[in-house]
């Protein structure tokens, strides 16, 4: 059996270090008409704790590859090996476009990769995308 | 090679022989040809011998005939009878005198000692006749009765004697001769013999003529006498048949011999019943008168005088015949001495061209050679096939190894002073590893000198750890191996280790057997060194790029963030604030995005500028007719904008190339064209060439266009154009112009392709840029 949707009411996890993104993303989501609960890990350290602790695990994780402490990659790695998490897509939102971390990214599982456009204006339509995609067309896997 | 030698030895044997038997044949012929000539003059000798016997023959002939006459007259009685034969005794007289005189003469010359003894002893009796012949005159001028009865008998006598002794010396003259021809001698024995023959008859004649002139018989004493004297000549006759036979004049003489003996005979016949027989005697007169008879026996020396005339002709016949023949066996053997004496010439000048010559020229060869002179090999004899031409061959074989040598030994100078001067060691080594030779550069090299390493073992160099690696070596020359380049360590002296490259090479002897090695060892220690410092830099050069890489990505991530962040805090103050800002302001905060924005672009493209030279193509089959289409599809939009029309005249190749890369490049191109044009109609061709000058620097093949009928460009900015973020019109602060680099990204991808971009411009008309691509053209025909 497979989950139709993610459903509004499941919240989003943001992994960011930078209080500005974070602003942005959560402005660019109120644009995109995007209602869900969001939750804010500062640290992958912060995200995977969050992970472990919180009673309703998150439908989807944006996360940032630059971070102080335990990076995107490894945050990644730990998620996708992780047998009760590894289901949850992750989005890779990050400044870089280098084609290394696009390839080790997708590699490690990362489900989406998407360069942080500088302009607000390119957020808002990569959001909107990502909530089209992941919360409209996507199938994913039933929770375990 | 015996072969040979049997050869040579035989043909030059048989010339030898050739040789010497012609020489011996020339001397014989040449002493046959001198005998012959002796013989050629004793023959001319013989003639004259012979005309001498004849004149001999005459003298004896005439004394006889006026002694017999004289004889008869001094007894005549009556004057008639002596008158009568007193002219016959004076013109006898005459006769005789005169051919005495000439055969003494003739005799005189030929200087033979005996003959001369008997001649000077004849003058003396024909001194003492001469006398007697006055005798005679004076007793016939006197009367009878005053007559000395004994002058007729002494006259007689002494003319006997003359007669006698001129036959003797006849004898003794002709046996001379002898030994030129026992057949001519025979004829003088012969016409001796006729001559006692007409002696004897001669006494007949007298004593028969004295009987008559006295008219008187004969005495018993006298009647004795003729009788012996008859004997005497019938004696001669036989003997003169015998040796007639023996001379072999006999055919020709006989008829005048049988006249000879028949009328000596038969005046014999006539007088036999008168005087012969015994007791004879006559009354009143005989029947002949004196004169008569002598005149009748005159007759029959006549016809012995004709026979002694024949044999004289025939013997004269004869010797001319040995004349002759003696002369052509003269030119016979001097014709055969000439052949002889030409073929002895022609041997020994074989002998002297075959062996002599040759044998010459290699002496000389060699004494040149001995004296170091540089001998020309064209020895004449080289040709020969036989051991002489072996012979020069060996030697021109020998004087060319001599040559040999000689360069060797200049070419071993050459080599030692190469080997003496060079910075390299080079050491030779026997098998066993025994240090031969050691050069200054090895001297120099590992610091031993010469004296100290020659004699040591190679070991004395090779460091401990390395002492395995040496067994390897000699294990490789073993097997004729030669080892080229061995990058590997040695030790000085000192214990300094010092990295060479070794060659070793096996050294050969004459016969080809490997005796040692030559070692050949360059110092690389400062190779090593640079190859050591060459690896720090490309350590540098790697660590610096990695730097850069992470300069790339922390200016793609950190220089952005901020940017990001900037960008966002204006966005959020416009949409929180929008009813509270004025104009001014909400002005500046869209300014203040907008510039953010560009930063980015720029941020992006250094960082894509950065990437273009660090990343590896993706070299792949590429159709460049393709490519064009899918930059014609994604500029879609832009063309129609700009009224913009894409020409290829041509198709393009199919290329190997990164594929992205070059539609970036063409992209860039193209776009370029579009932007910098104010046409209405705004073209650009792309094409091929086959091949295309470079502008200043040659031509170039597969050159690759890009044409357009832009604004053109200025010659001056053809450099600057390429350069990154250079734009030549002012900046119109619009999103959609470009930031300038795409030219620098051009330029970037022709140069990481290794091709070349270049270009040709008129301003006002239009641009052309060419370019190569590294991409190897397999297929220069259209693929479309």
């Amino acid at each position: 059996m497979t989950q139709k949707l993610l459903h509004e009411s499941q919240p989003v996890l943001i992994v960011e270090d930078s209080e500005d993104d974070y602003e942005a993303a959560r402005r660019a989501f109120t644009k995109a008409n995007l209602r869900n609960p969001v939750a804010h890990a500062y640290s992958g350290e912060e995200a995977l704790r969050y992970l472990s602790d919180s009673g309703v695990k998150p439908g989807i994780i944006l996360l940032d590859l630059n971070m102080p402490g335990l990076d995107g990659r490894k945050t990644l790695e730990l998620i996708k090996r992780d047998e009760t998490l590894k289901h949850i897509p992750v989005v890779i939102l990050t400044t870089s476009n280098d084609e290394r971390d696009v390839e080790a990214c997708y590699k490690l599982g990362a489900n989406t990769y998407i360069q942080k456009p500088v302009d607000f204006d390119g957020l808002i339509a990569a959001i909107r995308r990502l909530k089209e995609y992941w919360f409209e067309f996507a199938l994913l896997p039933k929770e375990p | 090679m015996s072969m040979r030698l049997r050869q040579f030895s035989i043909r030059t044997l048989l010339l030898f022989t050739i040789g010497a038997l012609a020489l011996l044949t020339t001397t014989l012929v040449a002493r046959e040809v001198y005998t012959q000539w002796v013989r050629l003059d004793s023959i001319s000798m013989l003639k004259e011998a012979t005309k001498l016997s004849d004149e001999l023959f005459d003298v004896t002939y005439k004394l006889s005939v006026e002694r017999d006459v004289a004889y008869s007259m001094l007894y005549a009685s009556d004057r008639k009878t002596i008158d009568d034969l007193r002219t016959t005794v004076e013109s006898s007289r005459r006769d005789a005198d005169a051919s005495l005189s000439s055969a003494y003469g003739t005799l005189e010359q030929y200087r033979f000692p005996e003959v001369n003894e008997i001649l000077r002893r004849n003058r003396e009796q024909f001194t003492e006749f001469q006398a007697l012949r006055r005798q005679v005159d004076t007793f016939m001028a006197a009367s009878p009765a005053t007559r000395d009865r004994v002058l007729p008998q002494r006259w007689f006598d002494q003319a006997t004697t003359v007669i006698v002794h001129t036959q003797d010396i006849w004898m003794q003259f002709a046996t001379h001769f002898t030994d030129i021809d026992p057949y001519v001698t025979l004829h003088m024995r012969f016409k001796h013999v006729l001559g006692i023959i007409m002696e004897y008859s001669g006494r007949e004649r007298a004593l028969i003529g004295k009987l008559l002139a006295e008219n008187a018989d004969p005495s018993p004493a006298e009647q004795l006498q003729l009788l012996e004297w008859r004997g005497a000549a019938n004696l001669g006759w036989i003997i003169g048949e015998t040796l007639a036979r023996q001379s072999g004049l006999t055919p020709a003489i006989t008829p005048a011999f049988k006249d000879a003996r028949s009328y000596h005979q038969s005046v014999y016949d006539m007088m036999r019943d008168i005087f012969y027989q015994p007791g004879a005697h006559h009354t009143g007169s005989y029947p002949i008168s004196a004169e008569f008879w002598l005149e009748l026996a005159t007759e029959t020396n006549d016809s012995l005088y004709a026979l002694k005339d024949a044999a004289l002709a025939q013997s004269h016949a004869y010797v001319q015949g040995l004349e002759r023949k003696a002369q052509h066996e003269i030119i016979v053997n001097f014709l055969i001495l000439l052949f002889a004496l030409t073929l002895c010439g022609y041997s020994f000048r074989l002998v002297s061209r075959r062996v002599i010559a040759p044998i010459n020229a290699i002496v000389t060869a060699l004494l040149d050679a001995m004296e170091g002179k540089t001998v020309s090999f064209a020895l004449p004899a080289r040709s020969q096939q036989n051991e002489i031409g072996k012979l020069a061959q060996v030697l021109e074989a020998f004087q060319r190894n001599t040559e040999k040598i000689r360069q060797n030994e200049k070419n071993n100078a050459h080599l030692a002073a190469i080997v003496e001067s060079s910075d390299d060691a080079i050491i030779s080594k026997t098998l066993d590893g025994t240090i031969v030779s050691w050069n200054p550069g090895a001297e120099h090299l590992l610091g031993y000198s010469s004296d100290e390493a020659v004699g040591r073992h190679i070991n004395l160099i090779i460091p401990e750890e390395r002492l395995e690696e040496e067994v390897g070596i000699i294990e490789k020359l073993g097997q004729n191996q030669r080892i080229s380049h061995l990058e590997t360590v040695r030790r000085h002296k000192n214990g300094r280790r010092i990295d060479i490259s070794l060659t070793v090479s096996p050294i050969y002897d004459l016969a080809g057997n490997n005796v040692g090695a030559s070692k050949i060892i360059r110092d690389i220690t400062a190779r090593k060194q640079a190859d050591a410092q060459l690896l720090n830099y490309t350590k540098a050069l790697e660590r610096s790029n990695k730097e850069l890489d992470d300069f790339a990505y922390i200016a793609s991530h950190d220089l952005k963030e901020p940017l990001r962040g900037l960008h966002n805090h204006a966005r959020f103050l416009l949409e929180d604030n929008q009813d509270k800002l004025d104009a001014e302001s909400v002005s500046r905060l869209n300014r203040l995005t907008y510039l953010s924005q560009r930063m980015e672009r720029l941020v992006n493209d250094l960082l894509y500028f950065s990437r273009l030279g660090r990343q590896e193509l993706a070299i792949q089959t590429t159709d460049l007719n393709e490519v064009v289409r899918d930059i014609e599809d994604t500029l879609d939009v832009f063309l129609e904008e700009r009224h913009g029309r894409i020409t290829i005249p041509k198709p393009l190749p199919t290329i190997t190339c990164d594929k992205t890369r070059v539609t970036e490049l063409l992209r860039n191109l193209i776009t370029n064209a579009m932007k910098y044009n104010d046409n209405a109609e705004k073209i650009v061709e792309i094409g091929f060439l086959e091949e295309q000058p470079v502008t200043g620097a040659g031509m170039m093949k597969d050159v690759f266009y890009v044409k357009d009928n832009g604004r053109g460009i200025e010659e001056g900015f053809y450099d600057e154009i390429f350069r990154i973020f250079k734009r030549l019109q002012s900046n119109k602060d619009s999103l959609t112009e470009g930031t300038g680099v795409g030219l620098t990204f051009v330029k970037k991808i022709v140069e990481r392709h290794g091709g070349r971009i270049w270009l040709a411009s008129e301003p006002g008309k239009g641009t052309i840029f060419y370019f190569t691509l590294k991409g190897e053209l397999y297929d220069s025909k259209a693929s479309a």
